[in-house]
């Protein structure tokens, strides 16, 4: 009986989740005649224009994870450390609720504030939509990790004599660190796929991992190259999430 | 310190919903560009009121983001109920990836497979797709609401009541609310949904979201296109999204607390 409950959604993810990234796979291994190859897998590293844009991408990610722990650290700390319960509660709800909002509204949200201030589309309009819109997905791990520290546990430390460095170095940053690490993997994941953003607010520097593979299979018919990138962005996505869920664990939740 | 690190707190919070905030005071902008403020003016609500091609968008949005919100609860409701209070870490493995996989892989791999069955492309895959999505995130949703109260439902069954009236009378009040929250916020992840609709849509159908994707490539092309137009057709948007995720977001946060 309870078997049978289950069945419905199992049949459902199965045909249009599962089945589709099978499908996907095979693809990514396949050439225009059906045939087996691994040429769109080493096609991607073999030709300047794909590599140059993963690589353009990984830099991106990179600058996007540096921004949002900069902006997101401090207001992590005072949420989980210093906060009242009722001012918590109101910050969080106010930081968690953009996650709900889909990226085209808050990117056109955030292109009406750019344009305001004069900045066109652009690298700059893009690395700033980028950290706004990722910016609860540093928060919120590094809020989770740091609410994990016994309370008071600052006051302690001040009270037996240490200074404000010794407490961020010694007390506050050891518990942050892995939500800092679980933070800077999503952000780099999120980013290095986006495709949404780039495409709005990067103009002509918007052409990244995201961007390419809507390129190539919306409008360059490149089932192949596209189908691999995919699957690599996927692969790198469930490496992480196993490797975090892991950390999770470890740490003793 | 602290006093620092809460003003710094409050200020980022407030440019969190700045970008909103410019958004919606620009759909009342006199001016159809978003460069300068040129006095109030109603038009651009106006024109969204004439606006045929919008009308059908909203529609579109709203048929398939009800259609998916509904099928996504059923499903993962009896999921949820059989799965119960255990812990069934296989069926949770299996339940998560649609939630944790980037969306456009996501999309790509539904494309193919629609392509390659040759499926007609339109409000049926649209729909289709959206609930691959929020089927997983219903699932969450709901083990995270609660739909077994086993204690109850143990205190009904020894009171006579049989397995219907139990589900009926115990089961279905207790999970309501949760799965009320569940249907809003599936509705709206698909009501506002984009990337996934761009790879699952075909020849003349099109979304709220799609439509403006469109008319924002080709900016002040023809009156439906300026900017602040458009920002007239992301505001209902927005207001709807930020209504859901608030009341989701303070539900399921007082439901981790219990």
């Amino acid at each position: 009986m309870r078997g049978l409950l289950l069945l419905p959604f199992l049949t459902f993810l199965g045909i249009f989740f599962y089945l589709p990234f099978t499908l996907l796979v095979y693809y990514s291994f396949t050439d225009r005649e059906g045939r087996f190859t691994f040429e769109n897998y080493i096609e991607i590293f073999r030709n300047p224009s794909y590599l140059d844009t993963v690589a353009y991408s990984l830099l991106v990610s990179l600058l996007v994870i540096a921004l949002t722990l900069v902006a997101a650290l401090p207001a992590a700390v005072y949420v989980a450390v210093f906060a009242n319960s009722w001012e918590r509660a109101v910050l969080l709800v106010a930081f968690i609720t953009p996650f709900w909002i889909d990226f085209l509204i808050r990117a056109w949200a955030m292109k009406n504030i750019l344009y305001f201030f004069d900045i066109r589309e652009g690298f700059l309009a893009m690395i700033l939509g980028l950290v706004y819109d990722f910016l609860p997905y540093m928060f919120l791990p590094i809020y989770l990790a740091l609410s994990r520290a016994p309370e008071n546990m600052i006051s302690a430390a001040r009270v037996l004599g240490a200074g404000w460095w010794t407490v961020i170095s010694q007390v506050l940053l050891p518990y942050a660190l892995p939500g800092i690490f679980a933070g800077a993997v999503l952000v780099g994941l999120l980013s290095f796929a986006e495709f949404v953003i780039p495409s709005l607010l990067g103009g002509t520097s918007g052409f990244t991992v995201g961007a390419l593979v809507y390129t190539l299979i919306l409008k360059g018919d490149q089932w192949g190259v596209g189908s691999a990138l995919s699957v690599l962005v996927t692969l790198l996505t469930l490496a992480a999430v196993i490797l975090l869920g892991r950390q999770i664990k470890g740490g003793g939740a | 310190m602290r006093g620092l690190l809460r003003a710094y707190t409050f200020v980022l919070m407030a440019l969190l919903y700045l970008p909103v905030a410019f958004m919606i005071v620009n759909s009342f902008n006199e001016d159809p560009f978003m460069e300068g403020f040129r006095g109030p003016s109603l038009r651009w609500f106006e024109l969204a009121l004439r606006d045929v091609q919008a009308a059908v968008g909203y529609f579109n949005s709203f048929t398939v983001a009800l259609a998916s919100g509904l099928l996504s609860v059923s499903l993962a409701f009896l999921a949820a109920y059989a799965v119960g209070n255990r812990r069934v870490t296989l069926f949770d493995a299996l339940a998560y990836p649609p939630i944790v996989i980037p969306e456009i892989a996501e999309a790509v791999a539904l494309f193919m497979m629609f392509h390659t069955v040759g499926a007609e492309m339109g409000w049926l895959t649209v729909m289709i797709g959206h609930t691959a999505f929020n089927v997983a995130f219903a699932y969450v949703t709901l083990r995270a609401t609660g739909v077994r109260f086993e204690n109850l439902e143990n205190a009904a069954r020894t009171l006579g009541a049989g397995g219907l009236r139990t589900f009926k009378d115990v089961v279905l009040p207790l999970a309501f609310p949760g799965v009320v929250v569940a249907i809003a916020i599936t509705f709206l992840l698909s009501f506002t949904n984009f990337i996934k609709t761009l790879f699952t849509t075909g020849p003349g159908f099109y979304t709220l979201p799609l439509l403006i994707w469109n008319r924002a490539k080709r900016p002040g092309v023809e009156e439906f296109t300026y900017p602040n137009a458009l920002n007239a057709l992301f505001v209902p948007l927005v207001l709807i999204s930020l209504s859901i995720a608030i009341a989701y977001t303070v539900y399921v946060m007082s439901k981790r607390k219990e």
